[in-house]
């Protein structure tokens, strides 16, 4: 594997815009982002179009197995390409597109709910996080993998009746009332299960952030963890448990 | 391990399958920067493969633009993508624009028709875009249209005087004339002149058929006329038809020749004004009505002068009232 990559990987200043090609066992593979690539070159408009509508979907699939809400997750990615935009991104950034793109949804992911713990009014997803001033760790990347693998896990654990007005309430967006109607249940009924899943939440999460807290290390150390925003968002939106 | 067991191992990752050693193992392997790209390369195969929830693209791609265009969000540097607050650089293109317009609404003339001018005493034969053929008198002006000439009309502008022979096209197109008092003058393909100046239009019609019209007065006849008429038009828009008149002396500028005909010495200053541009004073009012008749060389206005001198007994003074004025010619009596 090695031993493949110099072969692969071109000169520092052909590689401006992240690998053109990246080694592989089978004997190279084409970039994918060359299209994207090329439009950009010859038409701003048209490279931002083609990206938004290679990534969009991938990327809030992404984001959602971290804030569990559609809406969030979509207006979370628009943010992001916003951002890009804004920012002229595509003449600045050296890794690929896709790498740029996806760690940059995975911090404003995070951000968001550390914000939305903290119920802070003045939103800044960090989204000023630049690949190449702050190297990802290969930790870094594991770490957010056990993140929204967690969240599944513990989301998962609970009753299905749980499960259902747990995602008709924070995935859909829907009212406990509105929800209380379409599945026949009493208001009261649609909050118990709320209140179920977040206390779950907030009970395997305490457990798992106090393990996991300083095994995030660098990346938590200046935003004080994750898990602990998170148990503040699930105690202050329910705050009767 | 190669790549591929990498790839194995971390969608077992990404799916929550991967063993502790296992996840030793892609951390170390992730330390190499193109392996980050693979990482991520496989997350979005994977993304694609399992979504997590369907969004439409499209929609959201529309809504994006939209928000990008309304919103306070620019680009921080090099402005570049879609629709902004007109820039420097959109004033200075606006600005541009407006002079192009402006200077295209002024010289519109120039760009639209090309002028065949003739100085005095010049004659040019000039072949038009339909191979007509037009003998062009000094002192004239014709504009031809640069663009759509011979399609729908021909249509020429004269100012001056000329002669046309037009080519009759197997469309049946007619050819126009129209001269700056609006007289206009339609032929299918003959042979004629058109006379336009201060003073008053003349038709002279060679061969053929022409149909006249005053364009001043939209409700007036055609006036048609055939071979041999010749048809005045005075500033007054008055029409004066004279059946059966000799071409010749209308044609005659065409050799550098003036013909007259018992014409009246006031006559004969104003025609060599028209053509040369020279001034002619003429000292007597009775020597103003003498007449002359015969075809002379007119290729000078001094050397016509001379030989009228001494036709009619004269002398011909020239002096030059100012440095950028016309010459100007005193005819009078001999003393």
């Amino acid at each position: 594997m090695a031993t493949n990559e110099s072969e692969y990987t071109l000169p520092e200043k052909e590689n401006r815009l992240g690998p053109k090609l990246v080694g592989d066992a089978d004997g190279g593979v084409v970039d994918t982002e060359l299209f994207i690539r090329r439009a950009f070159e010859i038409n701003d408009e048209k490279g931002y179009e083609l990206l938004f509508k290679r990534y969009y979907q991938p990327l809030c699939s992404h984001a959602v197995r971290f804030v569990y809400s559609k809406e969030v997750a979509e207006d979370l990615v628009m943010e992001v390409f916003s951002r890009f935009w804004q920012k002229q991104l595509h003449l600045a950034i050296t890794t690929s597109y896709r790498s740029y793109l996806f760690t940059t949804v995975r911090h404003a992911a995070f951000a968001y709910l550390k914000t939305e713990f903290k119920q802070e009014k003045n939103l800044d997803y960090s989204l000023d996080m630049n690949p190449e001033n702050t190297p990802i760790t290969p930790q870094e990347l594991l770490q957010f993998n056990e993140l929204y693998l967690k969240i599944e896990e513990i989301i998962r654990s609970t009753s299905p009746q749980s499960q259902r007005v747990f995602l008709m309430s924070r995935f859909e967006g829907k009212k406990n009332a509105t929800i209380a109607e379409e599945l026949h249940l009493s208001v009261k009924t649609v909050e118990g299960h709320i209140t179920k899943v977040l206390s779950l939440l907030r009970q395997s999460l305490r457990s798992y952030g106090l393990l996991t807290m300083a095994f995030l290390g660098t990346f938590l150390s200046h935003s004080q963890g994750l898990f602990a925003y998170f148990l503040f968002f699930i105690e202050a939106n329910a705050p009767h448990l | 391990m190669n790549q591929h067991t990498y790839k194995q191992a971390i969608q077992a990752l990404f799916e929550g399958r991967a063993t502790t050693l296992q996840k030793a193992l892609i951390e170390e392997w992730l330390s190499q920067p193109s392996h980050k790209e693979l990482y991520f390369q496989w997350l979005e195969e994977w993304e694609q493969q399992n979504p997590q929830l369907i969004v439409d693209t499209l929609q959201a791609y529309t809504k994006w633009v939209e928000e990008v265009n309304t919103e306070s969000i620019k680009p921080l540097k090099s402005p570049l993508f879609f629709k902004q607050r007109p820039s420097f650089f959109w004033w200075i293109a606006a600005s541009i624009s407006l002079l192009l317009l402006a200077s295209t609404y002024l010289m519109h003339d120039a760009i639209l028709y090309k002028y065949h001018e003739t100085a005095y005493g010049e004659l040019r034969t000039l072949t038009l875009p339909d191979s007509s053929r037009v003998v062009l008198n000094a002192n004239s002006t014709l504009k031809v249209p640069r663009f759509g000439f011979g399609i729908g009309s021909r249509k020429v502008f004269l100012t001056g005087e000329a002669e046309f022979s037009i080519q009759h096209l197997s469309s049946h197109q007619r050819f126009i004339v129209q001269t700056p008092d609006q007289l206009e003058v339609q032929v299918l393909g003959t042979e004629f002149m058109v006379y336009s100046r201060a003073r008053g239009s003349k038709v002279v019609l060679n061969k053929g058929k022409v149909q006249l019209r005053s364009l001043k007065n939209q409700d007036s006849k055609p006036l048609i006329i055939s071979t041999g008429d010749v048809v005045t038009i005075s500033t007054l828009g008055r029409l004066t038809l004279k059946h059966n008149q000799p071409i010749a002396p209308h044609a005659s500028w065409k050799e550098h020749r003036f013909a007259f005909q018992n014409t009246k010495v006031s006559e004969i200053a104003y025609q060599l004004s028209e053509r040369f541009g020279i001034q002619v004073i003429i000292a007597d009012s009775s020597l103003a009505k003498r007449t002359l008749g015969g075809t002379f060389k007119a290729e000078s206005a001094e050397a016509f002068l001379h030989v009228m001198a001494d036709l009619l007994e004269l002398e011909v003074v020239r002096s030059h009232p100012s440095e950028d004025s016309s010459p100007t010619y005193t005819l009078d009596y001999l003393k």
